[in-house]
């Protein structure tokens, strides 16, 4: 019997699951109603098509693949619709963000060297904390965005992400450093600016 | 240009080789999704000595790691590194 089979789509696990879902989504489209859409057609699919899953995968990545499919879906809708080209090939760009951060001698450009945070950690136990690093995550590119949650929040090995997102290691590798170094920005400037320079 | 024992170093404009920010944060990055080399380790040690804004940049993706985990554990995600 397959590890998973056992699984089962309640109202407890839709909620649980729609919460993880909805960061996911959100990450890669970066506007909270279309994220709100994709994930409530999700697992009205789930729903529909529980019968399909083999339970050979965990729940979780089976949902997951689903709304992958309607992130796509949305994302062709969109480019479609003529608006903002927003699929812009994020991982060959990653390297000429970065340019903006350093000198061409490859040190910290004016404005853009690293301040001292103090003590960050204080910040984990406030709410608007969690409101500024929503923001700044949502800032993030689409693809990049979905590559450094794949990595941060859900843990999955740089090879896994690669193989999912179809890019080379060395993209992947310079996608996170942009995540990384972006975020790293946004959250000096709209929260720690200031508190650690004393 | 790769040095004797294999580690690549980059050229800047005026051609010197040396370790530089951007060398070094992405390899700061690069270390939290592989294990780095012993060498790989030590150029960052050596630069880390000279460099605030590096030092500053390797303490937050530290702290972005933890922040992450804390998000993961917060929406029920896996977050097992």
């Amino acid at each position: 019997m397959a590890p998973f089979m056992d699984a089962r789509l309640d109202e407890q696990t839709l909620k649980q699951e729609r919460k993880y879902l909805r960061y996911y989504a959100l990450a890669r489209l970066r506007d909270a109603e279309l994220a709100e859409d994709a994930v409530q057609e999700t697992l009205i699919a789930a729903v529909q098509n529980f019968g399909s899953y083999a339970g050979r995968s965990s729940l979780r990545t089976w949902l997951v693949a689903i709304l992958r499919n309607k992130i796509a879906d949305q994302l062709r809708a969109r480019a479609r619709a003529n608006e903002v080209q927003i699929e812009t090939l994020d991982g060959e760009t990653a390297d000429e963000a970065l340019d903006a951060l350093f000198a061409r001698n490859g040190h910290w450009g004016e404005n853009a060297r690293p301040q001292r945070w103090g003590d960050p950690r204080a910040a984990l136990e406030d709410r608007q904390f969690w409101e500024v690093m929503e923001l700044c995550m949502q800032r993030l590119p689409g693809r990049i965005a979905e590559a450094f949650y794949l990595r941060e929040v859900m843990g999955e090995s740089i090879e896994s992400i690669c193989n999912g997102l179809e890019i080379t290691a060395t993209n992947c590798s310079v996608m996170l450093f942009r995540a990384r170094a972006q975020l790293r920005i946004c959250l000096e400037a709209k929260w720690f600016a200031g508190t650690g320079r004393g | 240009m790769v040095r004797r024992d294999g580690a690549r170093l980059s050229k800047t404009h005026t051609g010197e080789m040396m370790d530089d920010c951007r060398k070094i944060t992405g390899m700061i990055s690069e270390g939290l999704d592989r294990e780095l080399t012993w060498s790989e380790r030590m150029r960052i040690r050596v630069h880390l000595l000279m460099c605030s804004g590096c030092s500053a940049f390797e303490k937050q993706m530290i702290f972005l790691r933890e922040a992450m985990r804390t998000l993961a554990e917060r929406i029920g995600g896996h977050g097992d590194h």
